[in-house]
C-alpha cells in the first residue's frame, strides 16, 4: 500500500555505535562513500553525576535514517516493508523496522527511552 | 529457527547465495559470524547476516560487511609475486607463477635443511594473531618446513597465550570462557542455562574485538535480560556506562593488586564459595596469608581506586550468583600478568564461577583442529625440537607454548647466536606495523641482516613485505575457501561452524591450501591428503584446474570430524556444531571429565587448583600470586618521573579495524581516518593541546604520532594511543615502508621487559611525556 508508513525504531540505551548499519546500508543501496542511508550520531560521554556507578555517565549512540533510507523504505519506497540488511546486521539488535503502527506497539514493550523516526 | 541442509541456493536472477561462518581473513577472531554470501558472475555483491545463527541471529561486524570494498579492492594482491633479494624495500616485485614458487621454495626449503646450509632451525615462521594462520602456522612450521621455531613476535607473549598457559598450569583445563550460552542450542532460554548476575568484565572490550571468538554483543544481549557489568579498566568503557554498572579505573598494570585486594576482603567477610575454597582449591591457607598482605587502603593506594569502590566489588563477587567473568588482553600484556591470571582464576573459584551454569564454562587444552594442530610437533626429531629458541631458558613458557620465546628470537637474529636464522616465512603477520613486536625498528634490522630468503603469506603488500619479502603467495579471503571455524582454536570449543567458498579471485589460495601444496611435496607422509606430484599448472599463465586440491582441503576437514562421527559435508548441512546438543555437562572436574586419567579433579599436578603452584616453584617463581609495581612507572623510576610524567596504554580495539589490517578499505577508514590518542581534558588543558591536533607521545625507547580525542573516560594522566597504524596511501618503499614508523607506538615498548616465566611486556602501560606537533610530518 502506496500510503502505509514505515518506522525506525531504536532501543538506544543499548545501540552500541557498531557502525555495521552504515556500512550495510551503503552496500545494500549501493551508495558512494559520502553518502549515507544511516548514520550514527554520538553523545558524550560525559560525566552527569558523581562516583564510580554507570549512573554517573551519559553515553549513547544514535543511528539516525537519512532521506535517502527514507525513500527506500518509507511510504512508496521500492524497499517498503522489506526488512533492511542495516537492521538484520546491527550487532547489538536494538534498531527496528516496521509499519509506523507497528513500531508505535512495539514502542510500549519497553521500559526505558527509545526513539522512533517517522520514515 | 532451524538450519536447511541448502547451503547455497541460486536465485533466478543469477545470483548465488552461500551460507558460511566467518574467519578470516579479513583479520579477525573466530567468532563465526553465521552469513548469507551473495555473490553474481564471480563477484561478491554483498555480506547478509543468517537469522539462523544461534549465537549471531543474523547480526555482522562492520569490518565484514565491507569485505565486497577489500575483496575486490584494486591495490589487493591476487597472484603470486617475486622479487630478487637486493631490491627488497623496492617496489620491484613481479608476478610468477604458484609452479614457480612451488619449485623455487621447496627448493630452498631443502637446501636450509641440509645441516651444513644451517638445517631445519634456520627456518623460523612467523604467525600473526587471532586469524585461521592460528591453526595453519604451527602446521606449517612443524610439518611442513620441519623447523621447531614457530614464532609470534609479541614480546612476552603478551597476547591470550599467557592466559591459556596459567590456565593450563593452575586450573588443568583449556580457556576458561565467560558463559553467555552460546554452546547451548537453546541460547540463553535453555534450561540448562542460569543468566549471570553480574559479569567481570576486565582488561577486555569484547564488542569490537570479539576475543578468540566470544561474540561480544552476547553482553549486550545480557544486559538486555538484566545481568549487570563490573568493568575492570582504566578507561569507563561504553559497556561501563550503563546505569546500575561498576567502572574500576585501576591505574594501568595494577590490576594485580586489585585482584589481591578484592580476594583479601573476600577472606576477612568470609564471603566466599568455601565448597569450593575446601574441596578444589591447593593452597587455601597459604593464599589467605598472602591476599592479608594487601589490606584494601594500600590497595586502594597503588591502583588509585577508592576503598568504597574495591569494598563493593569484594561484596558483590563474593555473594551475587552467578558471576561471569570476561577477562582480557590486560592481563597478558603486564609483566606481573601471570600473577593476575592465576588470581582471577582463584577469584573465580572463589566465586563458585568455575564450570558452572552463567559462570565461566571449562574445554580440554586442546581438541578438534587445535589438538591437530598441536600434534604437528611429531614429525620433528627430539634431536631438532631440542633446538627451539628460548625453550631451555624459558620452561615456564616453552611447556605451555610449542613455538620460541618471542624476545629470544630478536636476540637470535642480532647475535646469529645460538645459531643463524637463515630463511623466514611469514604467514599472515604485519609486525613492522606497530601490532606485537616490541621495538619494531631493530626487528626490521635483524630481519635483514639475518634472513637470506623470505616468504610472504598475506593478501596486501604490507610494509613488512615490502620491508623483507623475496616471494609473495596471495591469500584467499574466508568467502574464498573451504574451512571450519572453532573458538578458541580448540581450547574451549564453545561452537564449530563451517566456512563454505563462494567466490574465487584471482589466484588466490588459503592457508590449509598453501599448507597441502607445500607439505605434500617436502613432507608427503604428514600431508597425505594431495598427491605430491600434483601442480597448480599455471607456468604458462593457463588457468588452475583446482579439482584435486579441493578434493584434498574436503578429505583434510572431513578427517578432522571423523571423531564426532561426520564429514565436511555432514558439518556444512547441519550449519553448526554445538556441544550443548552433544552432551556438553557442566562440573566436568566433579565427574571425571576434565582428567586424561578419568578421576574427579582439575588437570593439574594436584587434581586441584593451584593457589600454590607446583610448577611455577619449579620455574623459579613465587608459587602463589603477587603484585609487582611495573618497571617504567613514575613509583618505580622517580628519576625518570619529571621527564616522563604520564602513562600511556595501548592497544585497545575500534570497529574500524584489526590491528593493521582494513586501513585501505575506504568506508573503513572514515570512521577512523588517523592514528588517534585519547587525552583526559585536565591533562589535554595542562599540555595546551585541543581537539583534532596533532601530538607525539615519546619515552626513553622512541616516538609515535597521532592525532588527539579529548576524552574524560580516562583519569588524569593516562592516556590511551592507538595500535596498528600505517598509511597504505602513502610511499611504500624504504625508508618510508607506507608511514609504518610514524605512529608506531611499539617504539615506545621496551624489549625483554618480561615476567620471570617468560611472558608479559608493558605495552597496556609505559611512562612517557607528549608535545603538540603541527602534522603527522611537520614538527
Amino acid at each position: 500500500m502506496a500510503d502505509t508508513q514505515y518506522g525506525l525504531l531504536v532501543d538506544y540505551t543499548y545501540f552500541s555505535g557498531n557502525h555495521a548499519a552504515e556500512i550495510a546500508c551503503k552496500e545494500e543501496l549501493g551508495l558512494p562513500l559520502e553518502q549515507f542511508g544511516i548514520k550514527e550520531v554520538q553523545v558524550g560521554p560525559f560525566r552527569k553525576g558523581e562516583g564510580d556507578t554507570g549512573d554517573a555517565w551519559e553515553w549513547f549512540y544514535i543511528p539516525c535514517p537519512t532521506s535517502i533510507f527514507s525513500e527506500h523504505w518509507g511510504a512508496g519506497g521500492d524497499k517498503a516493508g522489506q526488512r533492511p540488511v542495516a537492521v538484520q546486521v546491527e550487532e547489538s539488535a536494538s534498531m527496528y523496522y516496521g509499519t509506523l503502527d507497528e513500531m508505535f506497539a512495539k514502542m510500549q514493550e519497553f521500559d526505558r527511552p527509545t526513539v522512533l523516526f517517522r520514515l | 529457527m532451524a538450519y536447511s541442509k541448502e547451503w547455497r541456493t541460486e536465485m533466478p536472477d543469477g545470483t548465488i547465495v552461500t551460507r558460511s561462518n566467518t574467519w578470516s581473513p579479513p583479520g579477525s577472531h573466530p567468532v563465526g559470524y553465521g552469513v548469507k554470501v551473495v555473490t553474481k558472475d564471480g563477484k561478491l555483491i554483498r555480506i547478509e547476516g543468517d537469522d539462523n545463527n544461534p549465537i549471531t541471529t543474523g547480526r555482522v561486524n562492520a569490518l565484514n560487511l565491507a569485505l565486497r570494498e577489500y575483496t575486490h579492492h584494486p591495490d589487493r594482491i591476487i597472484y603470486p609475486m617475486k622479487r630478487a633479494v637486493e631490491d627488497r624495500g623496492k617496489d620491484k616485485w613481479e608476478r610468477t607463477s604458484w609452479d614457480e614458487c612451488l619449485e623455487t621454495i621447496v627448493e630452498k626449503v631443502r637446501y636450509y635443511w641440509d645441516p651444513a646450509n644451517g638445517g631445519p632451525e634456520s627456518i623460523v615462521c612467523f604467525g600473526g594473531t587471532g586469524r585461521e594462520a592460528c591453526i595453519y602456522y604451527y602446521a606449517l612450521t612443524f610439518s611442513v618446513l620441519k623447523s621447531p621455531n614457530c614464532c609470534y613476535t609479541q614480546s612476552g607473549w603478551s597476547c591470550y597465550g599467557p592466559r591459556c598457559s596459567i590456565a593450563d598450569y593452575v586450573l588443568g583445563a583449556g580457556y576458561p570462557e565467560l558463559d553467555y550460552a552460546g554452546h547451548l542450542p537453546g541460547s540463553y532460554d535453555d534450561p540448562r542455562y542460569t543468566l549471570s548476575k553480574w559479569v567481570v568484565v576486565w582488561g577486555k572490550e569484547p564488542l569490537p574485538s570479539n576475543g578468540d571468538g566470544f561474540f561480544g554483543h552476547c553482553l549486550v544481549d545480557m544486559m538486555k535480560r538484566g545481568t549487570h557489568i563490573i568493568s575492570v579498566d582504566p578507561r569507563v568503557t561504553w559497556v561501563g556506562a550503563h546505569d546500575g554498572n561498576i567502572n574500576v579505573q585501576v591505574r594501568p598494570q595494577t590490576d594485580t593488586a586489585f585482584a589481591l585486594g578484592v580476594m583479601n576482603l573476600m577472606f576477612q567477610n568470609d564471603e566466599y564459595d568455601h565448597e569450593m575454597a575446601e574441596n578444589w582449591i591447593f593452597g587455601i591457607d597459604e593464599l589467605k596469608e598472602r591476599a592479608a598482605e594487601y589490606p584494601v587502603e594500600k590497595v586502594s593506594e597503588i591502583t588509585t581506586v577508592s576503598v568504597e569502590t574495591i569494598e563493593k566489588v569484594a561484596h558483590i563477587i563474593g555473594t551475587e550468583r552467578p558471576i561471569g567473568w570476561a577477562w582480557g588482553l590486560a592481563f597478558d600484556q603486564n609483566k606481573n600478568g601471570v600473577q593476575l591470571s592465576q588470581a582471577m582464576i582463584l577469584l573465580a573459584a572463589l566465586a563458585g564461577s568455575i564450570d558452572s551454569p552463567g559462570g565461566l564454562t571449562l574445554g580440554p587444552p586442546s581438541a578438534l583442529l587445535g589438538k591437530w594442530r598441536m600434534e604437528q610437533r611429531g614429525a620433528m626429531d627430539d634431536e631438532v625440537w631440542q633446538k627451539r629458541i628460548g625453550a631451555a631458558q624459558w620452561p615456564g613458557l616453552s611447556t605451555g607454548m610449542a613455538t620460541t620465546q618471542p624476545d629470544e628470537t630478536l636476540n637470535t637474529m642480532e647475535t646469529k647466536q645460538p645459531y643463524q636464522l637463515r630463511m623466514a616465512w611469514f604467514n599472515s603477520s604485519n609486525f613492522l606495523a606497530p601490532t606485537c613486536s616490541a621495538q619494531p625498528k631493530r626487528w626490521h634490522k635483524a630481519l635483514l641482516e639475518s634472513i637470506e630468503f623470505c616468504v610472504i603469506q598475506d593478501l596486501w603488500m604490507t610494509p613488512t613485505a615490502m620491508a623483507v619479502g623475496d616471494y609473495f603467495l596471495p591469500m584467499a579471503t574466508w568467502a574464498e575457501h573451504d574451512g571450519i571455524v572453532l573458538t578458541h582454536y580448540g581450547r574451549n570449543t564453545v561452537f564449530m561452524g563451517p566456512m563454505n567458498k563462494a567466490l574465487q579471485v584471482g589466484e588466490c589460495m588459503s592457508d590449509i591450501e598453501i599448507c597441502l601444496m607445500f607439505g605434500s611435496k617436502l613432507n608427503p607422509s604428514w600431508w597425505p591428503w594431495l598427491d605430491p606430484e600434483w601442480m597448480p599448472g599455471d607456468k604458462d599463465g593457463a588457468a588452475i584446474d583446482r579439482t584435486e586440491l579441493d578434493k584434498a582441503v574436503d578429505k583434510f576437514f572431513s578427517d578432522q570430524l571423523a571423531e564426532l562421527n561426520m564429514d565436511f559435508n555432514d558439518l556444512r548441512e547441519e550449519g553448526l556444531y554445538q556441544p550443548g546438543a552433544h552432551g556438553f555437562e557442566y562440573k566436568k572436574y566433579e565427574k571425571g571429565l576434565l582428567r586424561f586419567d578419568g578421576e574427579p579433579g582439575f588437570n593439574t599436578i594436584t587434581g586441584q587448583i593451584e593457589a600454590n603452584s607446583i610448577l611455577y616453584a619449579s620455574w623459579g617463581e613465587d608459587p602463589l600470586p603477587y603484585y609487582e609495581e611495573p618497571n617504567y612507572s613514575q613509583v618505580s623510576r622517580p628519576q625518570d618521573a619529571e621527564a616522563y610524567p604520564l602513562i600511556s596504554t595501548s592497544g585497545s580495539r575500534r570497529y574500524s579495524s584489526f590491528h593493521s589490517e582494513h586501513r585501505q578499505v575506504p568506508s573503513l577508514r572514515q570512521i577512523d581516518p588517523w592514528a588517534w590518542v585519547q587525552i583526559p581534558p585536565e591533562t589535554a588543558k595542562e599540555y595546551g593541546i585541543t581537539e583534532g591536533d596533532w601530538v607525539e607521545v615519546y619515552n626513553m625507547f622512541g616516538e609515535a604520532r597521532f592525532k588527539a580525542e579529548i576524552t574524560p573516560v580516562l583519569k588524569p594522566g593516562i592516556i590511551n594511543c592507538a595500535h596498528g597504524w600505517w598509511y597504505p596511501e602513502q610511499d611504500g618503499e624504504e625508508p618510508n615502508l607506507f608511514g609504518v614508523w610514524k605512529s608506531n607506538f611499539n617504539s615506545l615498548v621496551p624489549h625483554q621487559n618480561i615476567g620471570k616465566l617468560g611472558f608479559g611486556a608493558p605495552y597496556k602501560g609505559v611512562m612517557c611525556n607528549m608535545k603538540r606537533v603541527r602534522s603527522l610530518d611537520e614538527d
